[in-house]
């Protein structure tokens, strides 16, 4: 699997995930399939990184998970946003801004 | 709370594995069949529609490693799973770890040993003693201005008395008493202490009491004894019973009233004694008699304080520094050290007296040299064990390439083999321990020329195990690093693809381990040849000139039966003594002399002062010895004659000098028949009370063969008939060798088990030979370090040709099949060794020699590059690389060569 795109995604699919997940609680495939219509297939996710993702969001205290059951009556962990992951939304999507209108502006100038 | 949430989870992660790791994968299931559902409705195939799954998942076992890295309890989890794991890899290749375990056991054991011997010396555990670090040590100044001398009696009850910086003074001294029938010489070790000592100490001996004050007032003190707990323990089985006892020591009842908590050692803690006793009991205990306790010039006393709340060390001295001032202003020349200075008291804190600042150098330098050269015996283990580390991680570069490929990072496979290094270093480290137990109990008992057993304490506690241990993590890190960096990176293809050996083709690359071993050959021929040269300056300083030949001749000192004898009578008790033995078979001759000239703790025993014609006067050795001695000792006149019968009481006072004491003393004349006048007599740096006297030279000693470096001090012979004799050591030559006069000795002059003697009956060379007791001590710790390097160069050559071996087992395998005779494939073999071997040489010669050459002093007159050391050490070292070539190669000539290459 090539680096570059995980690496490129590190940093914005934390963001996403917590997009998807301001909307409201959703599970692991959820949350892809959600991602996926959301970048309008812009991102590829690799399905395989999403879930260390939870975990590592779940450390820092942005989610939080628990076993429910789907529309289907199958078992599933759903991930919901805590007040921290919300403040950190927030935050991340300052950022995001910021840094795309900085890439914006780089991109006007060159042009 | 986002933390407390955070510890939680970690938490979990950690000690519910096991259901974290079920949820996940049940996530997984999840994620995977809603996805496999997706593509179904999509319109593919089931078998299609999982595979695709699959795909977009991107590999599942990369997942969960990755997952379980998130989950943030990642290395302790990985500490312990790499110690599993490592624990179960090592079993597998027992010989490969008990080399390796055994390579550290021993650089560390040898390491550890230095260290302990060191630290029972400057830090042993003060014990049950409250606050160690108010105590304080009081010195007076001796004879010839050394600061940290004892104290008489006297001066100790005057300062105890004047003294307002010290809360309490307490007086001690070492001595010997019998136990039960003095003839059956069953001796306890005591220390005598004043009624306050453990007051002072602030302990008070339990079961039992210790010394009441009416039990210890000098001169009405009654017999008491509080026993040591290891005394107690031995003697008396640990029996409370015994409280209240009555033991018969030098012939006195003495009760048993307490016994000292346990770990109490006598003289700065550093002594086990077996109990204490007061000083200042009627008839004296030992040394301590009315006598000598009332004289001012008996300093035989250490003085133990505690220092006043709020006092300092500096208030102290400050203190002690004005008393010592008017001690001299009451006593006058008893106050002055003997070169008319006045005698000043010191006062040191009780850690730093141990040691005294003028033997520290000494000591640490002796200690630090010692721990360097098991530093160097621990480096060559560090070196075999990363050798034996590198091999493995040679071996094992398929498995490291698969765990590459299965996602496991770089840093991960360096831990995981770290790991083993540190299993392996913490194994050595315990088994190092265990034989640091052992050597040190067997250096316990120090070998001095007396027949006391002075017994210290080398005992493993934490600073020793923390030193331990901190050498065997240092030692894992060492070893293990190197290999873990480059067992880390395998090459994936090759790897994979099985092809572990052939990647040098080129036969003997220099690669890291071929370095290792030249440099551990190197440090080898550096150990091995030292250890030679210090063995082989043993072995000349045995046969070096003290300046009398003492083969066959056994001496010993036997005290007056009583104090205070005449000097006729006393001349008499030996003369009579000497009498008794000279009728006996075994016995050829028999001499008397004031001291034995030799006696490594008899140099300052007989001094006196003499002035020459012109200049200052000087100290200088002397020694009071009867007709025959000088025959005896083959110490030959050049010119005049020897010391006669003639030469009596009443007679003109004669002398026999050496040529220094002509140089000196009478310049410009051949010595005979010069007068010199001796103007004061010391003993043991107590100076004789005796009239100056005019001597005449009779005869003058030539010369002596002196070690490089030593020149031969003014020296003089009166007659024993003519001086006052302080004491006459028996000196006896037989018809055998000296062992065999040993036995006459104890039976013609028996000595009660209460008096102690300086010299037991003993073979008078037996005794020079402590003259190099740390010379010897220090050679045998080289020879030791020597054989540990031996043995650890020989597993490290062995371990890289015998790899070399493994690596080219192909090539040697068609090379017999091509038609190469055997010798040739073994030649090759152990060629390849020799030319690792023969870099360290170089290597280890370039540094031994120019370190030879600035020792040489220390060298006793052994020549830098002695054949003998030098020749030696390359020839075992050589002889070792040999061997360690050819077992490898037979194994090699061994196996069928093509049934190696149909195995390929």
């Amino acid at each position: 699997m090539p680096k570059s795109r995980s690496e490129l995604l590190q940093g914005t699919l934390e963001l996403l995930i917590l997009k998807v997940l301001s909307l409201e609680p959703m599970h692991g495939w959820g949350i892809s399939e959600r991602i996926q219509l959301l970048s309008e297939e812009v991102f590829l996710v690799n399905q395989g990184s999403l879930y260390p993702a939870l975990q590592r969001m779940k450390r820092k205290g942005w989610i939080t998970s628990e076993w429910r059951v789907t529309e289907n009556n199958r078992r599933a962990r759903y991930y919901a946003l805590t007040s921290a992951g919300n403040r950190q939304l927030g935050e991340e999507r300052d950022a995001w801004a910021r840094s795309s209108t900085a890439v914006d502006k780089i991109l006007q100038a060159a042009f | 709370m986002t933390w407390v949430r955070s510890i939680m989870e970690r938490y979990r992660a950690l000690f519910r594995k096991g259901k974290l790791d079920a949820e996940m994968d049940e996530e997984l299931r999840f994620h995977l069949e809603q996805e496999t559902e997706k593509n179904l409705k999509g319109g593919m195939t089931p078998e299609e529609a999982h595979r695709q799954a699959m795909v977009a998942f991107g590999g599942v076992d990369r997942f969960k490693e990755q997952t379980r890295e998130e989950r943030g309890a990642r290395p302790l989890e990985d500490l312990i799973r790499d110690l599993r794991v490592g624990t179960r890899t090592l079993f597998k290749v027992p010989l490969v770890v008990v080399v390796t375990v055994a390579s550290l056991a021993l650089g560390i054991a040898t390491s550890a040993t230095v260290f302990a011997v060191a630290n029972g010396f400057l830090f042993s555990d003060p014990g049950p003693v409250r606050d160690p670090g108010t105590l304080v040590v009081v010195h007076t100044s001796e004879d010839r201005g050394r600061l940290y001398g004892e104290t008489s009696f006297l001066d100790y009850q005057d300062l105890t008395e004047w003294t307002e910086t010290l809360d309490g003074l307490a007086a001690h001294r070492v001595g010997v008493l019998s136990l039960g029938d003095p003839t059956e010489r069953d001796r306890l070790i005591v220390e005598l202490v004043t009624g306050n000592f453990f007051d002072v100490l602030g302990i008070s001996p339990a079961p039992g009491r210790g010394f009441l004050p009416e039990e210890t007032v000098p001169g009405r003190a009654e017999r008491v004894i509080v026993l040591s707990h290891r005394s107690w323990m031995e003697r008396f089985g640990g029996d409370t019973g015994v409280l209240g006892q009555v033991l018969q020591l030098d012939g006195n009842p003495f009760t048993v009233i307490g016994v000292a908590p346990e770990g109490l050692k006598a003289r700065f803690f550093q002594m086990d004694v077996e109990g204490w006793v007061p000083l200042g009991i009627p008839g004296g205990t030992y040394r301590a008699t009315p006598a000598r306790m009332a004289n001012r010039r008996e300093r035989q006393f250490i003085l133990l304080g505690r220092l006043a709340r709020g006092r300092t060390l500096e208030e102290a001295q400050a203190e002690f520094s004005l008393l010592a001032g008017r001690l001299r202003e009451e006593h006058g020349e008893i106050w002055e050290d003997g070169n008319d200075r006045p005698r000043v008291i010191t006062v040191l804190s009780e850690s730093e007296a141990r040691i005294p600042p003028d033997g520290r150098i000494a000591l640490l330098g002796t200690a630090g040299f010692l721990l360097a050269c098991a530093f160097l015996v621990l480096l060559l283990a560090c070196s075999n064990v990363a050798s034996l580390l590198l091999a493995r991680a040679h071996r094992r570069s398929r498995e490291m390439a698969i765990r590459t490929s299965l996602g496991a990072g770089r840093g991960h496979l360096v831990r995981m083999l770290l790991t083993e290094s540190l299993l392996l270093a913490m194994a050595g480290g315990g088994l190092g321990l265990y034989l640091t137990h052992f050597a040190t109990g067997f250096l316990k008992v120090l070998p001095l020329p007396i027949d006391v057993p002075l017994r210290f304490d080398f005992s493993l506690d934490g600073r020793v195990v923390l030193f331990t241990l901190l050498l065997s993590l240092g030692a894992s890190i060492l070893a293990g690093i190197g290999p873990a960096l480059q067992g880390s990176k395998p090459n994936l293809t090759p790897a994979l693809k099985g092809d572990t050996g052939r990647n040098d083709r080129r036969g003997w690359r220099i690669s890291l381990r071929t370095l290792l071993v030249a440099g551990q050959v190197a440090t080898a021929t550096f150990l091995i040849v030292g250890a030679g040269l210090a063995m082989r300056s043993l072995q000349a300083s045995s046969s070096f000139d003290v300046g009398l030949d003492a083969t066959g001749v056994a001496i010993m000192w036997k005290e007056p039966p009583e104090e205070g004898l005449e000097a006729d009578d006393l001349r008499e008790y030996y003369l009579g003594l000497a009498e008794t033995l000279t009728g006996r078979p075994e016995v050829e001759t028999v001499a008397l002399a004031r001291v034995a000239e030799a006696h490594p703790l008899m140099d300052d025993f007989a001094t006196a002062r003499v002035r020459p014609a012109e200049g200052e006067p000087s100290r200088i050795r002397f020694n009071a010895v009867t007709p025959g001695y000088m025959e005896m000792l083959d110490i030959q006149v050049a010119r005049g004659r020897t010391l006669l019968p003639t030469d009596g009481p009443g007679g003109t006072l004669v002398a026999v000098v050496n040529q220094p004491f002509v140089d000196r003393f009478l310049p410009g004349t051949q010595g005979l028949g010069q007068r010199f006048t001796v103007t004061g007599w010391w003993d043991a740096e107590s100076p004789e009370t005796r009239e100056p006297a005019s001597y005449e030279v009779v005869g003058v000693v030539g010369p002596r063969n002196t070690a490089p470096g030593e020149a031969e001090a003014p020296f003089f012979w009166t007659s024993f008939l003519q001086e006052p004799p302080v004491r006459g050591i028996l000196h006896v030559r037989g018809r055998g060798n000296a062992e065999s006069l040993v036995p006459v000795l104890r039976r013609e002059i028996p000595v009660p088990a209460n008096e102690f003697t300086l010299i037991d009956p003993s073979p008078y060379v037996d005794l020079i030979n402590y003259r190099f007791l740390g010379h010897r001590i220090t050679s045998r710790a080289l020879a030791f370090a020597g054989a540990f390097a031996l043995f650890l160069a020989f597993i490290g050559v062995y371990g890289i040709v015998s790899f070399a071996v493994s690596q080219r087992f192909r090539e040697m395998a068609i090379r017999q099949a091509m038609g190469a005779r055997r010798e040739q494939v073994m030649g090759s073999v152990i060629w390849g060794g020799l030319r690792t071997t023969a870099v360290g040489l170089i290597l280890g010669l370039a540094i031994v020699v120019p370190l030879a050459f600035l020792a040489r002093s220390a060298l006793l007159g052994v020549a830098p590059l002695d054949p003998a050391a030098v020749g030696g050490g390359l020839a075992v070292l050589v002889l070792a690389a040999v061997l360690a070539g050819a077992i490898p190669a037979r194994r090699l000539l061994a196996a069928e060569p093509m049934e190696v290459l149909r195995d390929e």
